[in-house]
C-alpha cells in the first residue's frame, strides 16, 4: 500500500513538472512572435510616372541553397557517418549531413506593360480622321516584385545571414523572369495592352489600327 | 488506478506521435503543391506617380512573458534595418469603369475617370535592405532568417497601413494623370476637354 502511495505521489510530481515545462515552452513560443517598433515611413523621392501596366504575372519558386558546415562539424559528421554506414544497407543516405540548407518559398510578381512616352511618340502613334494608328513596341517588365510578405523560410539549417537571403531573392527573381519569357508573357502583355487601348480609344470615339504606321500613307500627327 | 494512469500516459504518447506525423505530412503536401502554379492577370493601370519610401525596421524584445524576462536577463537581442519600398499609384481602367461624352462638331469631350488607386503590390525589395545594427547578449541565439524576414514583413505591413501616405499619393496621382490624359486627347484632336474623377462603381 505504501508503495502505491509513493508511486502515485511520484506520478503527480512528474505531471506537475510536465505542466510546468509545457507552460515555459508555450511562453517561449509567444516570444518567437516577431515584434517591431512603430517607426516613421519617410518619403525619399517622388517621381512622375507615365506608364501603362497591362499584365501581372505571378510565379512561385522554391529556392534551396547549401553551404558546407564548419570543418570541425564536418569531421565529426564524417566519423558518425562512417560508423553508421557500417550498419546500413543504403550507404548513399548519410546519417548526418555535412551541409547546411536554406529553402525559401518565393512568390514573385512581374508587372508588365509600356512606358507611354515610347507608345505615344511619332514613330508609333498617329491619328487620321476617326482612326488611331498604333504600332505597339514589345511590352517590357516594369517591376519584378518579391516583398518580405512573399517570402517564407521553409527550412533553415545552420546560421544564415541577410546577404545569403539576398542571393536567394535574386535567384528567384531571375528564374521567374526566365519562366515568364518561356510562357510567352510579353505577347500576352501586348494583347492585353491592345485590348485596353482599343477600349479607351473606342470610348472617346476612335477606331484603332494596330498596323505598322510606316506602311500607312495618310497618318499625320495632329 | 495504476492502469488508468498507464492508459492516460499511452493515450498522451499516441496523440503526440499523431501530431508529429501530421506536421510531416503537411510539409510534404506543401512541397508537392507548391510549384508550377503560374498565372497571369490582364490589367489596364495608368501609372502616374511613384513614391520611394524609406523605413527603419527595429525589432522589439518581448517583455510580457516570464520566459521572455528570464531570457532578457542573459542579454537583449536587437536588430535595426533600413529598407526601401516603392509605391505606385494611378488610374485603373481595367474594369472599364470610365465613360466619355463626346461632341464631334464642337470637338469637345468630358472624360469621367475613376479615382486614382494605389497599385498592389508595393515593391519592397529585400536586396535593398541594409543591416545597420545587429547585436545580442553572449548567451542569446543569433537572429534567424525567419526572424529577420518576420521583422521585415511587419515593416511592410506598417507601410501599407500608412493612410497619410496613401491619401497623398492618390491625390498626387490624380493631379498628374489629368494632364497625361489631356495631352492624349489633344493629340486626338479635341479642343475643349474636361476630365473629372468620379466614383463610377
Amino acid at each position: 500500500m505504501k508503495f502505491y502511495i509513493k508511486l502515485i505521489l511520484t506520478l503527480i510530481i512528474i505531471a506537475v513538472i510536465g505542466v510546468g515545462v509545457l507552460y515555459f515552452i508555450s511562453q517561449r513560443k509567444a516570444l518567437d512572435v516577431p515584434s517591431v517598433v512603430q517607426t516613421t515611413n519617410a518619403i525619399d523621392e517622388i517621381k512622375k510616372l507615365n506608364e501603362l501596366s497591362t499584365l501581372y504575372y505571378y510565379d512561385e519558386k522554391l529556392i534551396t541553397i547549401q553551404k558546407q558546415k564548419s570543418s570541425t562539424t564536418q569531421a565529426a559528421a564524417s566519423i558518425v557517418n562512417s560508423i553508421t554506414d557500417f550498419f546500413k544497407s543504403d550507404k548513399s543516405e548519410k546519417t548526418i549531413s555535412t551541409t547546411n540548407d536554406l529553402s525559401v518559398i518565393c512568390k514573385v510578381t512581374l508587372r508588365l506593360g509600356y512606358k507611354l512616352e515610347e507608345v505615344f511618340d511619332s514613330t508609333h502613334f498617329a491619328v487620321s480622321n476617326d482612326t488611331v494608328y498604333l504600332k505597339l513596341p514589345e511590352a517590357q517588365i516594369l517591376d519584378t516584385i518579391l516583398n518580405p510578405t512573399d517570402c517564407t523560410i521553409f527550412a533553415e539549417k545552420g546560421n544564415w545571414n541577410l546577404d545569403e537571403l539576398k542571393t536567394v531573392i535574386s535567384k528567384a527573381k531571375m528564374e521567374a523572369v526566365i519562366d515568364a519569357k518561356n510562357n510567352d508573357i510579353y505577347k500576352k502583355a501586348g494583347e492585353s495592352g491592345k485590348k485596353a487601348l482599343e477600349k479607351l480609344f473606342s470610348t472617346v470615339g476612335y477606331k484603332v489600327d494596330f498596323e505598322d504606321i510606316k506602311n500607312i500613307e495618310r497618318p499625320s500627327l495632329q | 488506478m495504476l492502469k488508468k494512469i498507464l492508459y492516460v500516459t499511452m493515450l498522451g504518447l499516441l496523440l503526440t506521435s499523431c501530431g508529429q506525423n501530421s506536421t510531416k505530412n503537411t510539409e510534404k503536401d506543401l512541397q508537392a503543391d507548391l510549384f508550377e502554379k503560374m498565372r497571369s492577370q490582364d490589367v489596364a493601370e495608368f501609372g502616374a506617380v511613384e513614391y520611394t519610401i524609406t523605413k527603419l525596421v527595429q525589432s522589439r524584445d518581448d517583455e510580457k512573458t516570464l520566459w521572455a524576462r528570464i531570457k532578457n536577463t542573459f542579454g537583449t537581442r536587437k536588430v535595426l534595418m533600413r529598407c526601401k519600398a516603392t509605391m505606385k499609384a494611378g488610374i485603373d481602367l481595367g474594369v472599364g469603369n470610365y465613360r466619355a461624352e463626346v461632341d464631334n462638331e464642337k470637338k469637345s469631350i468630358i472624360l469621367s475617370l475613376p479615382h486614382a488607386t494605389v497599385f498592389s503590390p508595393i515593391d519592397m525589395d529585400i536586396n535593398d535592405v541594409e543591416m545597420l545594427v545587429e547585436n545580442k547578449g553572449v548567451l542569446r541565439d543569433d537572429f534567424t532568417l525567419e526572424e529577420l524576414v518576420g521583422f521585415l514583413q511587419l515593416g511592410e505591413q506598417q507601410i501599407l497601413a500608412d493612410e497619410t501616405i496613401k491619401k497623398n499619393i492618390i491625390k498626387q496621382a490624380e493631379e498628374t494623370a489629368e494632364p497625361m490624359f489631356r495631352a492624349l486627347l489633344i493629340q486626338l484632336g479635341f479642343e475643349t476637354i474636361k476630365i473629372e474623377f468620379v466614383n463610377l462603381n
